[in-house]
């Protein structure tokens, strides 16, 4: 069966549209959305609409959550004061835009989903604002996708796409202290880690959205790029009173405020 | 009896060119060229209240007398006790009002001009061309400054600020120089030229601010076409840190200083 998953949608409609089309032209029998409806683009409702008609399946993010209940970004979201003030601004205006049915289906959102040996979830299994960057210590990697019972973990929020493969499973924990501590060392099975990249909010220096079909027969991964008229979801971003770096920065591949990207960084909320 | 007094003339060298061409540039490679910089002045007029090379050149240069706008006067009676007298003219000043300035005073005119600049006024002005960088500039440009003196900029946000100023967010941006306090008391100067391989961030020769809002130079200035002077302005001040943040930052830095830590 040939599934297809979405992330990072933020609002941005246009782009939503071409990835559902390209999905539909790939013939992917079923949807997961792993969350990051809203934020930052012009067009929530219609974003949220579109999910609720088609039942999609879909995990909440942590715009998602902010929107629910109210802003409680970490330290980890933020790499900057400016970035955190476009957060704040992109926020307040998506809090008064968007519909209360909106909201409502935002808040039953679930925390993770789970499709067999797949899991679904928006940031990591811990929490909705880490970030599983591909360059992430390994250890802590594969803990990340052991937590989840699963041998395939799929996610967004970095907002680039990446395949990992955890094959060298071999792990050693130390129990106990001094004389009296333990050794213990176990194998894990393969796991695999898919970042499926932004759909409304690229980060690969270029405007296409991104996504991922995934084959559960061959487990084979597909990471797919689809160019759409961002020029509309420009156009749109200055009409409705975002502010205009919102655009420049959509249209350079560079999302709409820049993202923390140490891969040492482990969200401890 | 006839009594004949020599005075040493000041050799006075005025330096123009294109916009990011490399003037002060060159005018720092000929001081350093010198042992003592004690008898040497340098006055860029037109700056106003964004003496962004002057700030840069004096702390390259702790014994080098510079001269602010307002200090023309000053200058002026300071030329005749110098050995060597630099004044650097911008871009957006008339040539033609050299002269007005140095009255009857002797000067040598250099102008720092790109490679593929064949015929301009400053060809027809100076005694020397001298190569410089190869800079896009244009006459119809803006010049759009602002002074942020007594702000802290946060370090990454200036980071992305400057990435967008120079990849054209906020217009087409052939030049831009900064000179900015951040978190950890240091004062960063900025540098862009379009065309020209970027440079990271120079640490000025400084020391570090860390007892409240800095209270010296700093700001910005900017040539471009089309420049959104309200959103350059706008994101400017979104990258300001308010006192409170100011404080923790400096007390950190402080406590890292004393432990005899590097910051």
């Amino acid at each position: 069966m040939k599934i297809a998953v979405i992330s990072c949608i933020h609002g941005n409609y246009e782009a939503l549209d071409a990835v559902l089309l390209d999905i539909d032209q790939h013939s992917c029998e079923k949807i997961f959305c792993v969350g990051d409806l809203v934020g930052y683009g012009p067009h929530p409702n219609a974003v949220v609409a579109q999910i609720r008609s088609l039942d999609i399946p879909t995990c909440a993010g942590c715009w998602d959550e902010d929107i629910v209940e109210g802003l409680n970004a970490c330290d980890c979201s933020y790499p900057s004061l400016l970035a955190e003030k476009r957060g704040i601004q992109a926020h307040e205006w998506t809090n008064k835009e968007i519909h209360p049915e909106n909201r409502e289906f935002l808040a039953q959102l679930p925390y993770s989903l789970k499709e067999g040996n797949l899991v679904f979830v928006h940031g990591s299994p811990h929490s909705n604002h880490e970030y599983l960057l591909p360059e992430l210590d390994p250890f802590v990697a594969l803990e990340r996708v052991l937590s989840t019972d699963s041998d395939v973990l799929f996610c967004g929020h970095t907002h680039v796409p990446y395949a990992r493969t955890l094959d060298a499973g071999q792990l050693q924990v130390r129990v106990g202290k001094g004389d009296k501590a333990e050794e213990i060392s176990f194998t894990s099975p393969l796991k695999r880690i898919v970042n499926v990249g932004s759909v409304g909010e690229p980060r690969h220096g270029r405007p296409n959205a991104t996504y991922v079909i995934y084959d559960t027969n061959t487990q084979e991964i597909k990471l797919r790029e689809v160019a759409y008229d961002y020029q509309k979801t420009c156009a749109a971003i200055i009409e409705k009173g975002l502010p205009a770096i919102f655009a420049w920065r959509l249209a350079h591949g560079l999302e709409y405020a820049e993202r923390a990207d140490d891969p040492t960084h482990v969200c401890t909320r | 009896m006839i009594i004949i007094i020599f005075m040493s003339v000041p050799n006075i060298i005025v330096v123009a060119g294109s916009s990011g061409a490399g003037k002060t540039t060159w005018v720092c490679q000929q001081i350093r060229d010198v042992a003592d910089a004690e008898k040497i002045i340098y006055y860029s007029p037109g700056t106003g209240t964004v003496p962004v090379d002057q700030t840069r050149i004096a702390s390259e240069f702790p014994d080098l007398q510079v001269f602010s706008d307002i200090q023309q006067v000053q200058f002026l009676n300071q030329i005749p006790s110098s050995d060597a007298v630099y004044i650097e003219w911008g871009f957006y000043l008339e040539l033609g009002s050299v002269a007005q300035l140095l009255d009857n005073l002797t000067y040598r005119t250099v102008a720092v001009l790109p490679s593929d600049l064949k015929d301009s006024e400053y060809h027809a002005w100076a005694n020397e061309i001298v190569r410089g960088a190869p800079t896009q500039a244009s006459n119809a440009e803006t010049l759009w400054r602002a002074v942020s003196s007594g702000q802290v900029i946060d370090e990454n946000s200036l980071e992305e600020f400057w990435y967008e100023i120079t990849h054209g967010a906020y217009g087409i941006v052939t030049r831009a120089k900064g000179i900015f306090d951040v978190n950890d008391g240091r004062s960063l100067y900025c540098d862009f030229v379009a065309g020209v391989p970027q440079t990271d961030f120079l640490e000025l020769d400084l020391p570090r601010y860390l007892e409240g809002r800095p209270q010296r130079f700093s700001g910005l200035e900017v040539v471009g076409k089309n420049l959104d002077e309200a959103a350059l302005r706008q994101t400017l001040s979104d990258c300001c840190l308010s006192d409170a943040a100011i404080l923790q930052y400096q007390q950190q830095v402080k406590e890292i200083l004393l432990e005899g830590e590097p910051v």
